[in-house]
């Protein structure tokens, strides 16, 4: 009856366990969003969109080019405590600025206008250093995969013609589940002072950033994914 | 399984496809033919795409126009051995009379009563052909042949001088078949009722001779009569009128015709006798007052503005082979130099061993066509030149990057500039207001990614500094993944108003366009309107546009689409937009080139496709040259109308009047449509020969409404 009364408690136990473990809720997403990036090997040749606006300016001013060749590592866990995901990052994203439209006669009227001559000489590049708090925040199923979306508070700089200023903002991240790739699009703000610009164009600055990565690499699942029936010795 | 299915998928497609690409090009026929000294009767499949035929009229007898709903109802009979064309095609539009070229008809027999050679019952059936019996004069007789019959595919060659009477048939297990007309056609056709006929011709005629001649300006001048000019080679026509040689003249004879051999070896003839020819019309187009012409060998009418209050014209010419004569021949107010081409021409032609070669010459002159007195002229040296009457009563003159401002009194040269443009489509347009210029155009993105061809305006002050860029998005911008605004595009006219609007033509290859967006912002879309606009279900074809902007801020408020549709696959079809003009009473007019299925107003100039077909249930749509009004919402159609034969049309306005001015054969040619081109109180009633004759159409806007009635449909 002892014996009995053990087995029950340990394999309702077990279960109780095993019904909550994090991975369970969230093991698709970790595994989706988990991936090494190395963003330069994207083979679009201008992937990533820039669009800014600036409040005094009617017109918002348009932006491309390509990514810097830095390393990017998204990696998502489990938290014990909560029971979220929690998900780091290693590394930059960088966006490099090379061609623009050509608005003749309106460099004074569109944010960063002065930056659509000689553009690519300017070496103006959007630097994301630091991915915060970041939380799921959804998801979409297509046909053959699922997106999981995951929200940041995002910080970095912008730099042009040797001068930096730094930015703040939110970046919503869409991972695929079927290939490691993801679709990120961003909201920040930067001063234009900051970058030398002077009059209306030197007050705040908004971008909505809108990039695609690569293919790349996924990362392994976390060490603590084991079977807990397992780790019981059943 | 899933790439089990995307084959499975892919293989439909491609059988789809190749099923549609590969409708067989045949046709059931029953033909009655001599062979020998009987008459045979097979039938059988026709192979053919066109009938081998000889017509007096342009256009042959294509497959799918044969295609009967009912046995017989398309037929071709033999009628008469003495015609030139002694056979007729008789199908839903009428009878058509030919001969049979030289050849074979390929004809698959699936069965053939041949009587036995010299039987009376041959005899008899040859008498299918009406015209023809015993009495009447009886073709040769054929060559005797034999006729492979075979249920298997295989083809036979019929002599077509063997032919005698064929009667197309329907068949439902394959072949073409005819095809009711149905969708947006159909539909755009039923609603385009048109204004009631108050858009209506008032004048037309011919003007020339028996070389191609053709107006390329006209308008109207300050008391209302009509001015039109053009560069002729020639001034041999029934006029009406005495020529009034302006200068002293040369002698046509020095200037004849040349071969000219460009560097990669094509071969075309120049006319060194080239000149600009004027005409001066009365206000309601019936009468030819004055016809002056410069010197032969004078060059190219580039050119011609008429002043709104003074009776004087600004005529543009680039110099031709008579340069030096006619520079003699004037009092010339000043010489513009232009340094920098001399220069530029020496160091290519030295770079390549060459000798250098200049461009023309061009020349600027006011002229009273009341008195035909040249009362000043200025020339630009090597450049060809873009003119504008200025707001402050004054001309710009452009020549490619310079700006120069004349008086418009004496020709005195008041101000010179420069602006940063190129190529451009539209000219130089200038803002009556204050003066500030438009260009627009197209650009080539050299990124890799669509578009290759790219829209641009550009506002530049009246002192050449830019303002601001409209469009210019080039092909990183609308290529990327984020924004697939990939069609190619083109600005390709602009006109402005007394009130600060835009209006501009613009083109596309595609519904996604970058003209249906706001030019500052791709984010933000506009509502594009129009009667026959909609694009759903396109390929690859030419989109025109009409585009209403601010002229201040850029700010599109409208964007008109024309279209035409295939009435039996229910798709957009091309339209062209060759020239269009506001009038004061807000009517836009366009006109230019549609591809088949025009959608045509109840009130059409010539029985519109809508109308007949109540009557007749396989009446053929028409396309080619057209004129339409659009109402001052740019929405509604007042009018829209084939312009049978009109080439190279542009519009002319003052008040309630339009202008359409450009050359004209003697008869359509579009999609089977044969109508001779109109022609109203005309100066000239007879097509003067050669390919064209220069046209004028005067057109009332404002004319008093003319109920339409439609037949009842009668089936």
């Amino acid at each position: 009856m002892k014996t009995v009364r053990t087995l029950l408690l340990v394999s309702l136990t077990a279960s109780a366990l095993y019904a909550q473990s994090p991975l369970r809720q969230h093991e698709s997403a970790a595994l989706a969003v988990s991936g090494v990036y190395r963003m330069a090997e994207e083979i679009r040749r201008f992937p990533h969109l820039i669009v800014m606006e600036q409040a005094g300016l009617r017109f918002p001013s348009y932006w491309t080019g390509s990514h810097a060749d830095e390393p990017l590592t998204f990696r998502a866990e489990e938290d014990l405590l909560s029971g979220d995901l929690l998900i780091t990052h290693e590394g930059k994203l960088v966006l490099e600025l090379t061609h623009s439209t050509r608005k003749h006669g309106m460099e004074d009227q569109l944010p960063a206008g002065h930056w659509m001559q000689n553009t690519a000489d300017r070496k103006i590049r959007f630097t994301y250093t630091h991915f915060e708090n970041g939380r799921r925040d959804g998801e979409e199923r297509g046909r053959n995969e699922t997106r999981y979306r995951v929200v940041f508070e995002v910080k970095g700089t912008v730099t042009a013609d040797g001068k930096e200023t730094p930015f703040t903002g939110e970046a919503a991240v869409l991972f695929s589940s079927r290939v490691p790739t993801f679709r990120f699009t961003s909201k920040i703000e930067f001063s234009g002072a900051g970058l030398g610009f002077e009059g209306v164009q030197a007050g705040a600055i908004q971008a909505h950033v809108q990039t695609l990565s690569p293919t790349g690499a996924p990362l392994p699942p976390p060490e603590d994914s084991g079977d807990m029936l397992m780790e019981l010795g059943f | 399984m899933k790439n089990i299915y995307r084959v499975f998928l892919y293989c439909c497609v491609c059988l789809s496809a190749a099923g549609l690409r590969a409708q067989p090009a045949w046709i059931a026929v029953e033909i009655s033919l001599r062979n020998g000294d009987g008459v045979e009767r097979i039938e059988g499949y026709l192979h053919f795409d066109r009938l081998p035929v000889e017509r007096e009229r342009t256009g042959n007898f294509h497959i799918t126009n044969l295609v009967p709903l009912n046995a017989g109802e398309i037929r071709v009979d033999f009628r008469d051995a003495d015609a030139e064309f002694p056979f007729v095609l008789t199908d839903y539009q009428g009878e058509h009379p030919f001969r049979w070229a030289d050849g074979y008809l390929p004809v698959q027999a699936r069965r053939s009563d041949a009587p036995e050679p010299g039987s009376a019952a041959g005899r008899e059936e040859d008498l299918l052909a009406p015209s023809f019996g015993m009495e009447a004069e009886e073709p040769e007789e054929s060559a005797p042949f034999s006729l492979e019959v075979s249920g298997t595919p295989s083809v036979s060659r019929i002599p077509l001088s063997s032919v005698r009477t064929i009667r197309f048939t329907p068949r439902t297990e394959g072949g073409f078949r005819r095809e009711e007309y149905s969708g947006r056609f159909v539909q755009y056709s039923r609603e385009a009722k048109g204004d009631n006929g108050t858009v209506r011709p008032l004048a037309a005629t011919f003007f020339g001779g028996e070389g191609d001649e053709r107006f390329t300006a006209g308008g109207f001048l300050a008391d209302g009569r009509i001015f039109a000019g053009g560069t002729f080679a020639s001034d041999v026509f029934d006029a009406a009128a005495e020529i009034q040689v302006l200068l002293e003249d040369t002698r046509h004879a020095d200037f004849p015709p040349e071969e000219r051999t460009d560097r990669r070896g094509r071969t075309r003839t120049v006319t060194p006798a080239n000149t600009p020819l004027l005409g001066v019309f009365s206000p309601d187009l019936s009468r030819l007052e004055r016809l002056y012409r410069f010197p032969w060998g004078s060059g190219n009418l580039q050119a011609v503005l008429a002043d709104d209050e003074e009776d004087a014209l600004y005529v543009v010419i680039q110099s031709g082979a008579a340069a030096e004569h006619l520079f003699g021949q004037l009092a010339i107010t000043h010489t513009v130099e232009n340094e920098a081409h001399v220069r530029q021409v020496r160091e290519r032609a030295a770079a390549r061993n060459e000798e250098p070669r200049f461009s023309n010459d061009s020349l600027v002159l006011r002229f009273a066509p009341s008195s035909g007195r040249i009362e000043w002229a200025v020339r630009f040296k090597h450049g060809w030149l873009d003119p504008v009457l200025t707001p402050d009563g004054q001309m710009m003159v452009r020549r490619g990057q310079e700006l120069f401002r004349l008086s418009r009194a004496d020709g005195r040269l008041m101000d010179q500039g420069s602006v940063n443009i190129g190529s451009t489509h539209t000219g130089m347009v200038v803002d009556p207001r204050d003066g500030s210029l438009f260009f627009g155009g197209e650009y080539h993105s050299h990124t890799g990614l669509e578009p290759w061809r790219c829209p641009f305006l550009r506002k530049f002050s009246p002192e050449g500094e830019p303002v601001w860029s409209a469009y210019d998005w080039t092909g990183p911008i609308v290529g990327t993944q984020f924004l697939r605004w990939v069609s190619d595009s083109a600005i390709t006219g602009a006109q402005m108003d007394s009130e600060g609007r835009l209006l501009l033509s613009g083109w596309s290859d595609g519904g996604n366009s970058v003209l249906t967006r706001q030019p500052y912002d791709l984010r933000e879309g506009i509502q594009v309107g129009g009667q026959a606009g909609s694009i759903w279900g396109a390929g690859v074809l030419g989109v025109s546009y009409l585009i209403q902007m601010d002229a201040d801020t850029m700010e599109v408020s409208g964007v008109t689409r024309f279209m035409s549709y295939l009435p039996t696959s229910n798709t957009p079809n091309s339209v062209s937009i060759r020239d269009f003009e506001r009038l004061d009473n807000g009517s836009v007019a366009i006109t230019g080139g549609s591809a088949f299925a025009l959608i045509e107003t109840h009130d059409a100039w010539f029985e519109p496709w809508y109308s007949q077909w109540r009557t007749n249930r396989h009446a053929q749509a028409r396309g080619g040259p057209y004129l339409a009004v659009y109402a001052d919402d740019l929405n509604r159609l007042r009018l829209s109308t084939v312009l049978p034969g009109v080439q190279h049309a542009q519009l002319a306005s003052q008040g309630d009047r339009l202008l359409v001015f450009g050359s004209a054969r003697a008869r359509n040619s579009a999609y089977g449509d044969e109508t001779p081109t109109l022609l109203k109180n005309a100066v000239q009633s007879v097509f003067g020969g050669g390919e064209t004759d220069a046209y004028l159409l005067l057109v009332d806007t404002a004319a008093e409404p003319r109920p339409i009635e439609l037949p009842e449909k009668t089936w």
